[in-house]
């Protein structure tokens, strides 16, 4: 299981080599009370964050903290951070915790130095897509990015993504129906796999049905195929 | 098992340095407009030759993964990509549901593409490792 406590950690190069850790107890606290100067927590896809902010209200039931599944808890938590523990330690996790947990990585690669490219916000996945920039170079900020990650957010977006489940395979479905339409309406056929087409004309009508979809859902950049493919939902 | 888990981030890496210093030696590895490079990622004891993680270019830059292993339950992927002399990280996120999943970037003068891949049993367990691609245009 040692494998899996690398998330993030192999999501930067490997060469990298500086530290940027922030004290986790105030982080979260900061955090936390920019969450409830928002007034916010109950979150709604898609709601622009980018100045650090949560996003706003959203449906009934997301706003609830969901339950934590005790073995994925007692498996994951010996690698969280104190800033981390602190937040799943009632065994629960709400959108706002999550969202305290991303915009706190988010601050501490900007303090690191590391370009975070905006919208900041959670999307229609329920989840924080991140953007960083760097020029080349300059090893030591993609080993910031890679600290920040593992103090802030490293077990939570896994807690997150088994959570939140209900919630983002809703978007996901209704993402391969939608360009199955498109399809439809495009004269694409699936099996012909447009998507991987060297034809200009393909591609554009493929990439019209892909940032339609992306527009539909606000899931810019991220796409699951589409209805008929085989692929299991 | 415990060997695969600890050989396959190693293994990963070795790859992932391989292609980098092949690059930095001027040997730089072209493959436009076709798969580039497949990494095979699978879940405790199950076959790990049914999920992928590649770079493509077709009418995007991308990184997929390609899941038909159903003991992998949740989905790693991160990208990144690089225009000129910048590069663009794409962090990773945890997917749950089996899912196959394309990661698209912006059009454009994008000359690398590369990213890394996990996947796992649900309960977070028979996760295998990291696996890397790299992958030049």
């Amino acid at each position: 299981m040692s494998n899996a406590r690398c998330t993030g950690h192999c999501s930067y190069p490997l060469e990298m080599t500086v530290w940027a850790r922030s004290s986790s107890k105030a982080t979260l606290a900061l955090v936390m009370a920019l969450v409830a100067a928002c007034g916010s927590g109950e979150a709604e896809p898609g709601s622009p964050s980018g100045t650090g902010q949560t996003s706003q209200a959203g449906p009934a039931g997301v706003s609830s903290p969901l339950p934590i599944p005790p073995a994925s808890l007692a498996l994951l938590l010996p690698e969280a951070s104190d800033f981390e523990k602190d937040l799943i330690e009632d065994a629960r996790i709400s959108v706002a915790e999550y969202e305290a947990a991303k915009l706190a990585e988010v601050a501490c690669l900007r303090t690191a130095g590391v370009t975070v490219q905006e919208p900041v916000r959670l999307d229609g996945l329920y989840k924080y897509r991140l953007v960083l920039s760097y020029p080349a170079g300059r090893p030591e900020l993609s080993n910031a990015a890679r600290e920040c990650n593992k103090e802030h957010s490293g077990v939570i977006d896994r807690l997150w993504a088994e959570v939140s489940v209900p919630l983002y395979q809703r978007t996901i479905s209704e993402s391969r129906r939608l360009m199955a339409e498109c399809y439809r309406r495009n004269g694409l056929k699936v099996d012909e796999r447009p998507q991987d087409s060297t034809d200009p004309a393909v591609q554009e009508r493929y990439r019209a049905c892909l940032t339609g979809m992306w527009a539909a859902l606000d899931i810019e950049g991220v796409s699951f195929g589409v209805d008929g493919d085989g692929r299991p939902q | 098992m415990h060997g695969l888990k600890w050989s396959r981030p190693l293994i990963a890496v070795i790859s992932t340095a391989i292609i980098i210093v092949g690059t930095l030696a001027g040997g730089q590895i072209a493959f436009a407009g076709v798969n580039p490079s497949t990494t095979p990622v699978g879940c405790g004891a199950n076959p790990d030759d049914q999920g992928y993680a590649y770079g493509w270019w077709g009418s995007s830059a991308t990184m997929r993964t390609e899941n038909d292993n159903l003991y992998c339950y949740y989905v790693y992927l991160a990208g990144h990509y690089r225009i000129g002399d910048t590069y663009y990280w794409v962090s990773g996120t945890w997917v749950g549901g089996f899912p196959s999943r394309v990661e698209t970037y912006p059009t454009g003068n994008i000359v690398e593409v590369g990213g890394s891949q996990n996947a796992c049993e649900q309960g977070w367990t028979g996760c295998n490792g990291y696996a890397s691609t790299l992958a030049y245009q």
